[in-house]
């Protein structure tokens, strides 16, 4: 095996694509779990974002229109999420999982319906690659971060906003107060309902714009499922991040990166027939991201979760 | 005193049960007809360009001809027990065949033991046996000929088999690229991956150019996510390839070298024809290379493929039809 | 995950008013769910009072549609009850798939590969399996009470690498060149397969599925086991202080749940398929998830839960079939009825 094929810059670029749309739909969702609403109807955002960006950008012929659907639906999705659990306040973690169901279905249905069946697969143009003049050369770094596509550029640039947002800002706080103690935050004149709808909202856009980054900024077509269990992944790395944006941007770095590593071990390793099965390969980035997770925690005591995750707000107790 | 309580659940069942009552009543039936009614099960959507849209264009094809009565589900239900649930409803419902297309040998079996009169055909080869058929993928057979096509355009000596999964199917496929390769130049290597995804798009993608990575610059693939990724990987780095199932070779016109295309409609035509005749029993359907082609690009520039690699193509095309030479099919 | 919404109300004292406004609300939910279905039907091109016909027919209609509904209860019900006790306890297993096909590689390997009298082994399997789907879950529990690592996201990736390991077996070791075109082991012998229930054409392990209700109401709910679990569930500080040892409890719970979810796979194997390969779920380990939440986390609750889980889906093929309906539409529809029974749940709730 020879490994400088495998660990070359290509390696680190195909990890990074791999990686973006796990890591914006991760940091959405850290979002919306910081003010204390489970969303696992991450991979239906996703999916539904992804069908969206699609069918606009096909018919338009404009990716900017395809991203703004993406997004679109997105937030949709975020506001049926919020209206279930803020408003209805019903129990999170069903009405996440059968949210993705519910997408899975419509998006298969729409895309029947939307792109019949005569003549080849549909798609859409692939986006021009953008160098950053400058920064391109920079060795190392230049050709796997800044030759890219402008969605890639819009990605790295959202992660530090978000971050920036719940961090540095008076909505940032109001979201964290409502994630940790709504009752403090009520007794503050914090809207609690209203800062976790928006937070539904947003985490809602990352996911759709995640779904359009996919498919407009990478693959360029669209197939049933195309986002692959990305939605679930996603819900992990906020985990293994801790609740930290960027350390949820990193932990999806990790997971892309290693599965790019398998994929390229597997090519140079002799396929089905290698002394190692492939399965072993395939299992890695899973391992890996388990691995470091139970060294993080070893080393830190405290628990990083949001305290009323989960936990509808109710300002008179009734039970 | 502690009580247990579901009663939100349970009365919204008691509800469903009412409802039911209400909406009981006789199932319409169909007029009999002499077209045979045929029900298709598809595991994936009409115009996913693949394995599902050939059979769904096959099976429309002999429904215009006024040949059969079609009924269809897209998008079926992929679990043994929920798949052989759709062909039995299927047959109760009075279909004369029921073309279940996937590898659902385990399904077609068990609902042949409920209804053992009704020919219930499944895709991809294996066991057959009262009135349960299959009929064969033979892509390993196009494959073969890319092979040959393959060495003549590989500039590094490697070619490349991407796939989902080691089934089979795809095993065969790619070892018989691999080695239609190696009939021409001993010398070439083949590299493999697999994704572990039907679906995943971009994970295909960035296999291919792992493969890549190997030097590799000839690919075929098996799964129609690894397929749609491997277009885009193509794309990117222009580099050649082979479509899968359906014909793609208008999605990359400078890089597909041709298409692996299946046509179903013999086929399906086969079977109908045996079931309208009384001649049905289960057996296993296989058209080889008249089912499964090689369809070439023609905007793929030809001058990049070596004369001599086009001729032996065809010559080994015609001994495969002709019977006098044997594709190696490797499974394991 | 710390959803206190998971069920932990206590019961309150119960009157004709709110039980009346219960059954009102359920009723209006339902109402709801079918003129929204039956707008998605339209939508899709089909008759919305032949497609709910059709659902009724396709699950009560026969014996054999009933027979249908149980085989696929039978699953959701084993896997969503071990999920039930280990969320009371506030112990987040969402490796139930994983723990599903690994429970399924041990039982069936040995009823493939182990000789001998099939009731015997059908026995043994169904221990071997219990056996795999406990070990593999109490990897997530031991990491957890030793070294606190969040059993979410650990069970939740060792789902892939279980399934991983499933696709290694049965493409190698115990491969069946002869399984068609798929990953598939060789396949059982016949007299280890469950035998089929007459007129029901359904596998007897569903008695299985039934019998574990009383067996997981029972622990729940009367034994010190259960009242440890629950105490634990509503606060694990004060229960450890109460000396009750909650590392090992957390370990026993993990392994309780897989232990079921690996029955569950079993019975797939030795009662559906014959086999071991991907077709023994059907995402069941996810969807006993929404499982056990709707049913509120008590045994009964689980049992109406999987049966209107297995309702939709069985109807719903049913509804696909005759009605020409793509089954993707279908989704949507069962999508839409869990979320109408979501909301009656929460207003009744609301209404006591």
């Amino acid at each position: 095996m020879n490994w400088s094929d495998i660990v070359g810059l290509g390696l680190f670029a195909s990890g990074l694509q791999l990686a973006m749309p796990t890591a914006l739909a991760a940091v959405g969702e850290a979002f919306s779990e910081r003010a204390g609403v489970l969303n696992l109807g991450l991979e239906g955002m996703m999916l539904g974002g992804a069908l969206a960006a699609f069918a606009a950008d096909y018919h338009s012929g404009s990716a900017a229109v395809g991203v703004l659907a993406g997004v679109g639906v997105g937030v949709l999705l975020g506001a049926l999420k919020a209206f279930l659990s803020v408003t209805l306040k019903t129990e999170q973690v069903i009405n996440g999982i059968v949210l993705v169901i519910f997408v899975q279905g419509v998006t298969a249905f729409a895309y029947e319906r939307l792109f019949g069946s005569a003549g080849t697969q549909p798609e859409i143009p692939a986006l021009q690659t953008v160098r950053v003049p400058g920064l391109a050369s920079v060795p190392w770094v230049g050709p796997v971060v800044f030759e890219q596509n402008v969605l890639f550029y819009v990605s790295l640039a959202l992660v530090p906003a978000v971050w920036l947002l719940l961090q540095r800002t008076s909505f940032g706080l109001a979201v964290r107060a409502v994630g940790e103690s709504p009752a403090a935050a009520d007794s503050v004149a914090v809207r609690v309902d209203l800062v976790r709808w928006l937070a539904l909202l947003v985490c809602g856009a990352m996911a759709g714009f995640a779904g359009a980054v996919l498919v407009i900024g990478d693959v360029t077509l669209f197939g049933t499922n195309v986002t692959a269990g990305r939605g679930w992944v996603a819900v992990a790395l906020v985990i293994f991040g801790r609740w930290n944006p960027l350390i949820v941007f990193g932990g999806a770095l990790l997971f892309g990166i290693t599965d790019a590593l398998q994929l390229r071990i597997q090519a140079a390793s002799g396929g089905s027939n290698s002394a190692v099965p492939f399965e072993v390969f395939q299992a890695l980035p899973y391992v890996l991201t388990l691995a470091v997770m139970v060294l993080a925690t070893v080393a830190q005591r405290r628990s990083a979760q949001p305290a009323a995750l989960g936990i509808p707000f109710r300002k008179e107790v009734i039970e | 005193m502690r009580r247990l309580r579901v009663p939100a659940l349970l009365s919204a069942a008691a509800a469903l049960v009412v409802a039911g009552a209400a909406l009981a009543g006789s199932q319409g039936s169909g007029s009999a007809q002499a077209k045979v009614k045929v029900a298709l099960v598809l595991p994936c959507p009409t115009n996913d360009g693949s394995w599902c849209q050939q059979a769904f264009v096959a099976a429309k094809q002999l429904q215009k001809e006024g040949l059969i009565d079609l009924s269809y589900t897209s998008n079926a239900p992929q679990d043994t027990a929920g798949a052989s649930q759709v062909i039995e409803r299927y047959a109760a419902n009075g279909a004369q065949l029921v073309i279940a297309d996937s590898a659902w040998q385990d399904a077609a079996f068990a609902a042949a033991k409920k209804f053992p009169k009704v020919p219930i055909v499944y895709a991809g080869g294996g066991k057959v046996g009262g009135n349960v058929s299959t009929f064969e993928e033979p892509i390993y057979q196009p494959a073969y000929l890319a092979g040959i096509l393959a060495a003549g355009i590989t500039k590094t000596k490697v070619v490349g088999a991407l796939a989902a999964f080691d089934i089979p199917l795809c095993h065969a496929q790619a070892v018989a690229f691999i080695k239609g390769a190696q009939s021409v130049d001993a010398g070439i290597k083949g590299v493999t991956s697999y994704v572990g995804d039907w679906n995943d798009v971009a994970k295909g993608k960035n296999a291919a150019l792992a493969l890549a990575s190997q030097k590799a610059d000839v690919f075929t693939v098996c799964g129609g996510g690894p397929a749609s990724g491997l277009i885009s990987a193509l794309k990117e780095k222009n580099l050649s390839g082979f479509g899968y199932v359906g014909n793609q070779n208008g999605l990359a016109p400078k890089q597909m070298v041709g298409s692996l295309v299946y046509n179903l409609y013999p086929i399906f035509k086969a079977i109908v024809q045996d079931v309208a005749n009384g001649k049905y029993k289960g057996k296993d359907y296989d058209l080889g290379l008249q089912s499964f082609k090689l369809m070439l690009n023609p905007k793929y520039s030809v001058a990049r493929i070596p004369q001599k690699s086009l001729a032996k193509e065809k010559q080994v095309a015609s001994s495969i039809l002709a019977g006098s030479f044997k594709v190696p099919y490797v499974i394991k | 995950m710390t959803a206190a919404e998971t069920g932990f109300v206590l019961p309150g004292v119960s009157r004709r008013g709110a039980q009346a406004r219960t059954l009102l609300v359920s009723a209006a939910g339902v109402v709801l769910a079918f003129l929204v279905g039956g707008l998605l039907v339209l939508v899709a091109g089909g008759r919305p009072v032949a497609a709910f016909r059709s659902m009724f027919s396709g699950t009560l209609g026969s014996g054999f549609a009933i027979g249908e509904l149980l085989v696929t209860a039978a699953p959701l019900l084993l896997i969503g009850l071990g999920l039930a006790l280990a969320f009371r306890g506030r112990v987040y297993n969402i490796g139930a798939e994983g723990q599903l096909f690994v429970g399924a590689l041990a039982g069936g390997t040995v009823a493939l590969e182990l000789g001998g009298p099939g009731p015997l082994l059908i026995a043994l399997a169904m221990v071997a399996g219990i056996a795999g789907g406990a070990l593999w879950a109490s990897v997530v529990g031991v990491l957890r009470a030793r070294f606190r690592v969040n059993e979410v996201i650990s069970s939740l990736l060792m789902n892939y690498v279980g399934i991983f390991g499933f696709d290694y077996v049965v493409r190698k070791p115990l491969g069946d060149p002869a399984a068609g075109n798929a990953l598939a082991s060789r396949q059982l012998p016949d007299e280890t397969m469950l035998p089929s229930i007459p007129h029901l054409f359904a596998h007897v392990g569903i008695f299985v599925a039934l019998g574990a209700v009383p067996v997981v109401w029972y622990a729940m709910r009367v034994t010190p086991f259960g009242f440890r679990v629950r105490m634990m569930g509503l606060n694990p500080e004060a229960t450890q202080v109460a000396g009750v040892d909650t590392r090992r409890l957390i370990v026993v719970l993990m392994a309780v749940s897989g232990g079921l979810a690996g029955l569950a796979g079993v019975i797939q194997v030795v009662g559906v398929e014959g086999r071991m390969d991907g077709g023994i779920s059907a995402s069941y380990g996810f969807t006993a998830i929404v499982v056990a939440l709707l049913g509120r986390l008590t045994a009964p609750g689980v049992l109406a839960a999987a049966l209107l889980i297995a309702f939709l889906n069985v109807g719903g093929q049913a509804m696909s079939v005759d009605n020409g309906l793509p089954y993707s539409i279908v989704l949507a529809i069962e999508g839409v009825f869990v979320l109408f029974v979501l909301i009656a749940d929460r207003f009744a709730r609301a209404a006591r």
